[in-house]
């Protein structure tokens, strides 16, 4: 087999797996979408045996199933996801107290910690996309 | 920004009329933390949504029309009506007197800020627009 000439990490996986999500595919398809590439992936034994039993981890998880759906505007998303059963979206946002600017960034961050939750999770992330009729991007969704 | 209950409180005082005088029910109440608020109304042919994503300042007031008792999918423009689009295809149909009978329907509310100034515009646009749906064009 031939030999890559970088090694694999995990944040490149991390990396690598975080694309693949985006895509809409399962956890599943990662692990194939990666595993054809291998011989790019890693240079010596050990690395090899990390990359693997993560995929495994992950495949594992997918067993749970489920979608999360994400998007642009909130009502597509709490439209799209109330057709397709036992969906989940983004609708445990705390109260949070402060000026404007606070608000936003605490707002962000717990945000960012959802997706960053739901991706981890291996529930299937289904993004609904742009919302073609709007004028302005959402914040939020350009950082999920 | 403004409060989820407030948001709710005010949409349903100047909405009131979707009630009394369409026939319409309130068929969902949504406040999500102070990130998304949503109130919507039903009836047996459509349902009309006044949402407000409150850091974004996205106000966004649309008619669905039902699809055997469903919603339509959102991204369907022939079945999910945003209000600023019908409004214009109405405003040229409907002559300045009864556009100003219906500024005198809502003279009675006083919007204290941007948003409720905004919310009380929408709902005169949306009075007019059910008013005249028949002849709207889609």
């Amino acid at each position: 087999m031939n030999v890559a000439s970088e090694a694999i990490t995990f944040p490149n996986i991390q990396e690598t797996t975080t694309s693949f999500l985006f895509q809409n595919e399962t956890p599943k398809t990662i692990y194939k979408g990666i595993k054809n590439d291998e011989a790019n992936c890693y240079k010596n034994g050990s690395d090899l045996v990390d990359y693997r039993n993560r995929c495994k981890g992950v495949e594992a998880v997918a067993a749970k199933g489920g979608t999360t759906v994400i998007g642009e505007t909130m009502d597509r998303v709490v439209d799209a996801a109330a057709k397709i059963p036992g969906s989940k979206i983004l609708n445990t946002m705390p109260k949070f107290t402060g000026t404007a600017d606070q608000i936003t960034s605490q707002m962000m961050q717990n945000n960012r910690k959802w997706i960053l939750n739901e991706m981890r999770s291996g529930r299937t992330i289904l993004d609904i996309v742009l919302d073609a009729g709007r004028t302005n991007r959402s914040i939020f969704y350009e950082m999920e | 920004m403004i409060d989820g209950n407030k948001y709710i409180e005010i949409v349903r005082i100047y909405f009131h009329f979707l009630i009394t005088e369409f026939g319409f029910k309130v068929s969902e109440e949504i406040i999500n933390g102070n990130f998304f608020y949503r109130l919507r109304y039903i009836n047996k042919i459509k349902a009309v949504t006044i949402s407000y994503e409150n850091i974004e300042d996205y106000l966004s007031v649309f008619i669905s029309i039902l699809q055997n008792g469903e919603l339509p999918d959102y991204d369907d423009k022939t079945k999910t009506l945003h209000l600023n689009r019908i409004n214009a295809q109405i405003l040229s149909r409907i002559d300045k007197n009864e556009i100003s009978l219906n500024n005198e329907y809502f003279d009675k509310f006083n919007p204290k800020d941007e948003l409720e100034r905004k919310l009380l515009k929408s709902a005169k646009e949306l009075r007019l627009c059910l008013k005249h749906y028949d002849e709207i064009l889609v």
